[in-house]
């Protein structure tokens, strides 16, 4: 397993399962043009420093908010009292989260299916369309951590409505910023590096499932 | 006959090849429940 809980499975699921998918029918339906028109988007990162700052402050802002609302003032408290770990544990994942991770689900994901879809049904839409695919998309890896039908169902339930809502997240970041999947990867990485620091959280969901988490 | 068996390998591919064109969202979808099931099955 990598640093922030990231595994090899994760990432070829999200390379083999999201972007090369994504490449193949780019090629299949646009041929070059398509695939450099993907690349672009992919990679753009010329893009107003606003957008940077929303894509890597807007989650842990979110959870400090839901944590403080929650716990009170223990969450920052907690947070001053192992401030190093940000440095030493969360800042190294979320660089993984980043590099390897996040770069090839979101391409396939927003850079070609809420793409496609936005063309046909504007971004709304779009966004609860992708919402539903990528939901379905993470039943085999919560299985997989959880072996188990119900645990997974259960994660499966809790996490639709935070999909929902980072789902349009996203779709505004990649339209905000002229079409950068780079600033949905920036949010996502965020977002998975803030979860999976959390000990006793499943590695892709974040849902605690201690006396289920099987993973190596 | 011989010229029909031939050419029913083609046909089925262009057919596919067409139904994958006509439908990328469809086919991306399938690549990817496919694809990410091959890859978890093993750990199961």
């Amino acid at each position: 397993m990598l640093p922030g809980g990231a595994t090899p499975h994760g990432m070829l699921e999200n390379v083999l399962g999201s972007a090369v998918p994504a490449f193949i029918v780019t090629a299949l339906v646009s041929g070059k043009v398509g695939i450099r028109d993907l690349a672009r988007r992919s990679f753009r990162w010329r893009v107003p420093l606003r957008w940077y700052l929303i894509s890597l402050l807007a989650p842990p802002l979110i959870f400090l908010i839901a944590a403080t609302f929650l716990y009170g003032l223990a969450a920052l408290r907690a947070l001053g009292q192992n401030w190093l770990q940000v440095l030493t544990a969360f800042l190294p994942a979320l660089a993984i989260m980043i590099l390897l991770n996040n770069v090839a689900e979101e391409i396939g994901w927003t850079g070609f299916l809420f793409a496609r879809l936005q063309d046909r049904h504007g971004p709304l839409r779009a966004a609860l369309l992708t919402t539903v695919f990528f939901w379905l998309f993470h039943v085999p890896s919560f299985y997989v951590e959880t072996r188990s039908w119900a645990a997974t169902a259960a994660v499966l339930g809790f996490l639709l409505l935070p999909h929902l809502g980072s789902r349009f997240i996203v779709g505004w970041l990649y339209n905000g910023a002229g079409a950068s999947v780079l600033m949905a990867r920036l949010f996502h990485s965020m977002h998975n590096a803030i979860v999976m620091r959390n000990p006793g959280s499943t590695r892709e969901s974040g849902v605690s499932v201690n006396d289920q988490d099987h993973t190596s | 006959m011989a010229e029909q068996i031939e050419q029913t390998p083609r046909t089925d591919v262009s057919r596919v090849r067409a139904w994958m064109i006509r439908r990328p969202i469809a086919t991306f979808l399938v690549l990817v429940y496919a694809t990410t099931t091959l890859v978890f099955v093993p750990r199961v």
